[in-house]
């Protein structure tokens, strides 16, 4: 028996020394200068390879964000600034923008920033033969459509004309005043002209260590554990470093287990405090908690295949009544702790968006009034009687909204006095596919995270009818009114004529109500004690090139 | 008994594919179309999305698809995920960090399960033994995710004398707390199961025999009441080894393990059919062997039952 | 007088059962001499058991010796130190459990575990502990005659015996030797094609064979392990070594021997065949009796000065038994044990001891010289055990009911009739089949009762399950009152009015009724299966049953567990007359009941069959309650058929040898 313990004993603890072998150094770094010191923030595995033209989501976005500088970024307060452009020139009405490249950037691997590695790229990302994922960025530019349709031969956006080496011109289908304003995104980065080969295909390996020319460069990637970049010594742009890389930490299981590192100090930035701490955690002593105003929208969405809700008066009246129905305020101070503003347009009220304001008609709608709520439920009742009325709420389990959506129901139960359940489907892919497939028999939460910092991409994305057919328009509304003011807009002269139009549009989309704000989140994060310089950038990522610790 | 063994090793062949089928089969009639969830809200135009469809089979047939994953089985090929990585690599660093936690935690169960086990089995005072009766009956009772973050939060970030996650970090030093945890359920049981064979044990006919022959009591109990006391015990861990390795996904969660039961579970969410398939098939062969290894270990252990044709 | 070795005076020992006391053993005194057989007879629960076990303090739970003294050699045992215990368990009082398979410990060897004794008491392994009168005492001498022989030294010795027959037939030895192949040279003795090898060297044939067949001899009487040095120079002077010879040639060898060797030599002293290879083995791999011996090894392994031997046979057949019994007395008569014989058996106490003291409810109630007891009884209880046993009783039990049988009725004489009938298994994986039943046949006539006698083994379950109809023959017939069984079984109908007339009894009482059943509902169950009578009439017909097997009525709405095992025997006997059936077959029904209920179950089954007409089908290993119960016998072995014949031609006159044996192993017997 003894010899069995013995043998058995031995065979754990064999398996057990490799894995203490195989991770030796803990990763502590011993350097004394912080502005060498590697920052620990949380992370999440990329999605898809390190390619910008094909991510779409934070994990990765994250990343790129700092590997990556393109034509313009963006400061702290969503101002877009030249970055790798020397200038962006505009003619023709804003349809045509002349590009010129500031002289002597470089990439990682030491070759030049040039108009090619530009087009090139954006080329490859269009092609729909390469299924990038970020694709439909590139659907403004002339020669779209014949580039992502099926069987496309081309393979080169024709409104992409390379004029030198450093100035290249694009041409857009429409005229588009806010264009500029998106080239900061990273499905817009340039990528270097050696990693294509003579049909324009990105070299495969890529994706697995990019070759950027932004603040960091790419050190490792070690799956599901970690991503580390280091400060970047041929860097010449904005947005300078201060520490000296950044890793990011993969958590399998959510923010919760990061926080727990958060207040033990094994983990420097958090970006995302979990649903469990949002109470506690700004009197948490162990922590710095870091509070901003994001730029996520959140809105219930109801879709016109619900009866009685289409887009005539009834509809209008029933979806003003539903709006009128639901407690922002008490939602905001129980669900959210009082972490939100209440909404007043459809895009959030922060100064970091270019045309957000609460000056429009209409949105006196986002008020609670119970009884004004009842009152347009009766007119719309008077049109056509909606029998055992009822508009139940849906959300994704996996996602969290499970709190919120409940108070909403229970909202416009007890305010309008009809049925009104929250429901769950077991994932987001699961709702994705009802809300794309028209199916849902109810209403939902939807969210928007915006590309770039303007009123615009708050709307057209999500209400157009390009975005119906392709996009993210899960209501189906499709409205001319709409149409033109969107199209007015991009053609206008300058911004602030563009953010008028804006404006009404979206009144109209007052009127109709495909999807109403529910409330404006903030970004709530935390810090290790220690960490200086944490905060949020426009778009709520952390502002990584500034975070120092001693 | 190499018969014996070469029989179970053939067995295993029909419950493989026949699970395979199964869960390829149950991932392909999950709702939702992975491929467009893929991309939120920000969807590539649908040529696009028709070439990353394509590339991942999920235009064909499920039973071409189906086909097409065994075929590449057979040659160690099992795909690509969505990421564009080999699923073989996310076995390959996934299942040696899930077999380390199992291990250490199975390490526990012996040491702590079986140790206590014996110590409450033999002494009969009753504040010892109830005291740890009653800690059994509480660590049954929490659910796992509750005892490990109280846990965590108490010795990681209060007392900080264990690191609160795992991370990269897969050493013993981090796994310890995560690898308890696991145990937690086990060991209870194991101490259970070790004390009232003890206590059988004790009063069994031969062990009086024992004692008659003139052994004193230290060499009864370790001689005689231990080994066949144990015979259930050791069964019991080895099977256990397959459960925990499998079931280990809430505790990877809270101390951010990334073993197999985080990459089942992300994989489900993403609707990856070859990877869950491939992991799945992998669990299921770890069970099989971990239940062969306790029946071998069985007839090793108990003279009484030995598979050969006498 | 010069001291006991055991002395017991005025014993109390407590139980704890249930929050009750239960006082097992009440003020027992007696004393046990070197070398003395002493038998404690009594039922369960007479606290016989308990007196062994207290007196190496292996008392049971919550057993305690509340008042008294033990005393061992003079030494006050009661009371003292469990280390004290330690050292007299094994060494000085060695223990012969009762159940040899609970007892053994499954997973070790047997050798491991005789071996584990040797360790224990710390027993030198080279030289034997032998007692030997020295002016008028008992001395343990310690010199080289007690040597042991080693496994090299029985070689060596046979081979110089090998050498000596050789010569003294006048070959020449060292011109033989040198052409042997010097590989096998010092194994030659040993070898099995000897004779060929000697063969080819000039011997002739018969000489060869001579030497050989003589060689093997002395292979068997010299026991490696066991032999001591004494013991072989005897044996070789029954070769025509002269004394000389003999001294010079154990002296020269015998040296002592190992370990493993005397584990061997242990397992050989109680009657082990094989005894090296079977140390091998683990308990499961013996039959009952093999296990026993083991037992019987270890107890006596370090030569311990008192055997307990507790009810050592109970668990065997009848000729094992005898074997077994035989052995142990022979073995502590050499090694001057003394021996406690518990049992329940007055025949077997007579048989195997001195004196014998009879315990009931934890009292002696009477104690002498085993002859003198058997022969005049004093106490009224030894008066009903002398009666009861069926061992010591002569003949058949007589009925006094009134017969009620209705003799208008026709039916066949014969309830049974076996032709020719046989049962073949086929055994997993090997080819040959195995014949559980021979070739049988014998009848059983309507009326009487017919036994089945045989050991374990023999095939009368086998037979007993085909007469149920629980079994298939494999060929043969049955008949059932005229009808083929094969037509019986393949009828619902006549299947159902068989299951009607033939019912059986087994043999455990624990094991017989349904824990969960009321008692009424147990007994009305075939009634209600049957579908006679309503719930009225069948509530009557129980307290009638109940009342035929003398139990009190309104134990209808009792539950097993309330009963004692004859009662419970009563009960499946009320169960199994519920249906006016005709055969009542009874497999073992009587053989886990004590003696004394035994004989009432007897007497009761024998007045049932008087008033009720009722023929048995008798199975038992027992032959003496055959000879108080049977009017016919048929004897099996190993399938076959023996011998049959009405009892009291089968007990006077056998005929076949095996019937023999068994006559001659029920125990007390040939005493009366």
């Amino acid at each position: 028996m003894k010899k069995l313990i013995v043998i058995l004993s031995s065979l754990v603890l064999s398996v057990l020394s490799v894995g203490a072998l195989s991770s030796c150094g803990s990763g502590q770094e011993s350097t004394s200068d912080s502005s060498d010191k590697i920052i620990n923030v949380y992370g999440c595995e990329p999605q898809n390879k390190l390619v910008p033209g094909n991510t779409t989501e934070t994990c990765g976005g994250n990343i790129l964000g700092v590997l990556f500088d393109e034509l313009v970024s963006y400061s702290s307060d969503g101002k877009a600034e030249n970055d790798v452009a020397e200038s962006i020139t505009p003619s023709d009405g804003n349809k045509v923008y002349e590009i010129k490249i500031k002289s002597g950037l470089v990439f990682d691997n030491g070759e030049a920033v040039t108009s090619e590695s530009f087009i090139k790229a954006w080329n490859y990302t269009a092609v729909a033969e390469n299924a990038q994922g970020a694709q439909s960025f590139f659907a403004p530019i002339k020669g779209y459509k014949e580039v992502a349709e099926e069987g496309a031969k081309t393979k080169e956006l024709s409104g992409l004309v390379k004029v030198s080496d450093l100035e290249f011109k694009i041409e857009l289908n429409e005229a588009s005043v806010t264009f500029p304003l998106r080239l900061g995104y990273s499905a817009f980065a340039p990528l270097p002209v050696s990693e294509f080969d003579a049909e324009g295909k990105l070299n495969e390996g890529f994706g697995d260590h990019p070759i950027g020319n932004g603040p960091y460069k790419f050190s490792q990637w070690n799956h599901d554990m970690d991503v580390k970049i280091v400060k970047s010594d041929t860097y010449k742009g904005n947005r300078i470093p201060k520490n000296g890389g950044i890793d990011f930490k993969v958590y399998t299981g959510g923010t919760e287990a990061a926080y727990a590192d958060i207040q033990s100090g094994a983990l420097d930035v958090l970006e995302a405090v979990p649903m469990t701490q949002t109470k506690t955690f700004q009197n948490d002593p162990q922590i710095q908690a870091v509070v901003s105003p994001s730029a996520v929208y959140q809105g219930l969405e109801i879709p016109d295949n619900l009866a009685h809700f289409g887009w005539d008066e009834e509809g209008q009246l029933r979806r003003a009544a539903i709006s009128r129905a639901i407690d922002r305020q008490a939602i905001i101070d129980k669900v959210s702790d009082g972490l939100a503003d209440h909404p007043v347009s459809f895009s959030p009220n922060s100064s970091k968006i270019s045309g957000a304001t609460d000056q429009i008609k209409g949105n006196e709608v986002l008020q609670f009034d119970a009884a004004k709520a009842k009152e347009l439920w009766t007119k719309a009742d008077a049109i056509s009687k909606f029998e055992n009325p009822k508009l139940d709420v849906y959300y994704n389990a996996d996602g969290g909204g499970k709190p919120l959506l409940e108070a909403v129901a229970n909202s416009i139960k007890a305010n309008l006095d009809i049925e009104s359940s929250a429901k769950s489907t077991p994932d987001f892919k699961t709702l994705l596919n009802k809300e794309a497939s028209h199916t849902m028999d109810g209403a939902f939460r939807m969210g928007w995270q915006p590309d770039y910092p303007s009123v615009e991409n708050y709307l057209a994305p999500l209400y157009s009818k390009e975005a119906a057919k392709n996009g993210s328009n899960y209501s189906g509304f499709s409205n001319d009114e709409f149409e033109e003011l969107m199209v007015k807009g991009g053609a206008s002269d300058n911004i602030d004529d563009a953010n008028k139009v804006f404006v009404e549009a979206e009144e109209v989309l007052f009127k109709y109500l495909p999807c109403f704000p529910l409330y404006d989140p903030k970004d709530k994060g935390a810090a290790a004690l220690g960490v200086k310089g944490m905060a949020f950038d426009w778009h709520g990522t952390p502002d990584y090139i500034n975070i120092i610790k001693d | 008994m190499a018969r014996y063994i070469g029989i179970r090793v053939l067995q295993t062949i029909p419950v493989v594919l026949g699970t395979t089928f199964l869960i390829y089969g149950l991932v392909f009639l999950m709702p939702g179309d992975p491929i467009r969830a893929m991309f939120g809200n920000h969807p590539p135009s649908d040529a696009a999305i028709a070439v990353i469809r394509h590339e991942f089979r999920l235009d064909e047939p499920f039973i071409i698809q189906y086909l097409h994953f065994l075929y590449g089985a057979l040659t160690f090929d099992f795909g690509k995920t969505f990421q564009g990585r080999e699923v073989s690599d996310v076995i390959a660093t996934s299942l040696p960090i899930t077999a380390q936690l199992s291990f250490l935690a199975i390490f526990f169960e012996i040491l702590i399960g079986i140790g206590l086990g014996i110590l409450t089995g033999v002494k009969k005072g009753k504040i010892f033994d109830n005291t740890v009766l009653m800690s059994t009956l509480v660590i049954i009772s929490i659910p796992t995710f509750v005892l490990g973050f109280v846990c965590q939060f108490l010795f990681g970030v209060k007392l900080k004398v264990v690191p609160t996650t795992v991370g990269v970090y897969v050493d013993i030093q981090h796994m310890l707390m995560p690898a308890l945890i696991l145990a937690g359920v086990s060991v209870s049981y194991v101490i259970r199961l070790t004390r009232s064979q003890i206590r059988d044990n004790l009063n069994a006919d031969y062990v009086r025999t024992a004692r008659a022959k003139g052994l004193d009591n230290k060499s009864v109990i370790l001689k005689h009441v231990l080994r066949n006391s144990l015979v259930p015990v050791v069964t019991y861990i080895g099977a256990d080894l397959g459960t925990l390795m499998g079931g280990a996904v809430v505790t990877e969660a809270v101390f951010n393990i990334n073993g197999i039961g985080h990459q089942l579970y992300s994989a489900i969410a993403k609707g990856e059919g070859t990877l869950v398939t491939s992991l799945v098939t992998v669990l299921v062969i770890i069970y099989i062997v971990a239940n062969l290894l306790v029946d071998i270990l069985y007839a090793f252990l108990d003279p009484r039952i030995r598979y050969n044709k006498n | 007088m010069a001291n006991s070795l055991l002395e017991v005076d005025n014993l109390h020992i407590n139980f704890i059962s249930d929050k009750r006391v239960i006082n097992a053993v009440q003020g027992v005194s007696f004393s046990v001499e070197a070398g003395q057989r002493v038998a404690i007879v009594g039922e369960s629960g007479s606290g016989k058991s308990t007196t062994a076990h207290s007196l190496i303090n292996l008392l049971p739970g919550t057993g305690r010796v509340t008042k008294g003294s033990i005393k061992l050699e003079g030494k006050q045992l009661v009371g003292a130190n469990e280390k004290v215990f330690v050292k007299i368990r094994g060494k000085k009082i060695g223990l012969v459990p009762q159940d040899p398979m609970s007892n053994l410990n499954p997973v070790y060897k047997i050798g491991k575990q005789v071996g584990e004794v040797l360790d224990a008491n710390e027993v030198d392994v080279d030289h034997d502990i032998v007692q030997k009168e020295v002016n008028g005492q008992l001395k343990i001498l310690h010199s080289d005659d007690e040597l042991f022989l080693g496994r090299g030294a029985r070689k060596n010795i046979e081979n110089e015996v090998l050498q000596k027959f050789l010569q003294d037939a006048g070959y020449n030895w060292d011109k033989i030797i040198s052409q042997v192949d010097p590989k096998i040279v010092d194994k030659l003795a040993l070898r099995r094609d000897l004779v060929n090898i000697l063969e080819r060297f000039g011997v002739s044939k018969s000489d060869a064979a001579n030497i050989h067949n003589r060689i093997k001899e002395l292979h068997v009487r010299l026991v490696v392990g066991s032999s001591i040095r004494l013991d072989v120079i005897k044996t070789l002077q029954k070769f025509s070594l002269s004394q000389e010879e003999a001294e010079d040639l154990a002296k020269k060898y015998v040296k002592g021997t190992q370990k493993i060797d005397r584990i061997a030599g242990l397992l050989s002293e109680s009657g082990l065949a094989h005894s090296g290879q079977r140390a091998k083995q683990y308990p499961h791999e013996f039959s009952g009796g093999m296990r026993q011996r083991a037992l019987i090894a270890m107890a006596l392994a370090a030569r311990p000065r008192l055997l307990i031997a507790d009810e050592p046979t109970s668990a065997l057949d009848v000729t094992v038994q005898k074997r077994i019994l035989d052995k142990i007395n022979r073995l502590t008569s050499i090694l001057g044990v003394a021996v406690l014989f518990i049992t329940h058996d007055l025949g077997l106490a007579a048989e195997y001891s001195d004196k014998i003291i009879v315990m009931h409810k934890g009292r002696i109630v009477e104690s002498g010289a085993s002859l003198e007891v058997l022969h005049n009884p004093r106490h009224p209880y030894t008066k009903n055990l002398m009666q009861a046993a069926p061992s010591l009783n002569a003949s058949r039990l007589v009925s006094h009911s009134a017969s009620q049988i209705d003799k208008s009725i026709q039916k066949s004489i014969n309830v049974f009739e076996f032709r020719n009938l046989s049962k073949e298994f086929k055994l997993p994986g090997k080819k040959r089949t195995f014949k559980a039943v021979d070739n049988v046949t014998f009848n059983v006539p309507r009326g009487k009762t017919t036994a089945i006698v045989g050991e374990s083994g023999s095939g009368k379950s086998t037979l007993a399950n085909m007469a149920l109809g629980l079994l298939a023959p494999t060929s043969g017939e049955i008949i059932f009152e005229s009808t083929d069984m094969k037509t019986i079984l393949s009828s619902k109908k006549l299947s159902k009015g068989f299951r009607q007339k033939v019912q059986p009894v087994f043999q455990n009482p624990y094991g017989s009724l349904d824990p969960l059943y009321s008692l009424g509902r147990a007994i009305a169950e075939p009634l209600q299966i049957h579908k006679i009578g309503d719930s009225k009439s069948q509530t009557k017909r129980v307290k009638e049953l109940l009342e035929l097997v003398q139990l009190p009525t309104n134990i209808m709405n009792r539950y097993p567990n309330e009963l004692s095992g004859g009662q419970r025997q009563r009960i499946a006997i009320a169960r199994a007359i519920a249906l006016n059936s005709e055969l009542i077959l009874l497999d073992e029904a009587v053989s886990a009941l004590d003696v004394l209920v035994q004989e009432q179950i007897l007497h009761l089954l024998n007045n049932l069959q008087k008033e009720l007409g009722l023929t048995y089908l008798f199975i038992t290993h027992d032959l003496a309650v055959v000879n108080i119960v049977a009017d016919d016998v048929v004897v099996m072995e190993s399938g076959r058929l023996v011998e049959k014949g009405q009892t009291a031609d089968i007990f006077n006159n056998p005929k076949e040898e095996y019937t023999r044996n068994l006559l001659d192993a029920i125990p007390g017997r040939n005493l009366i």
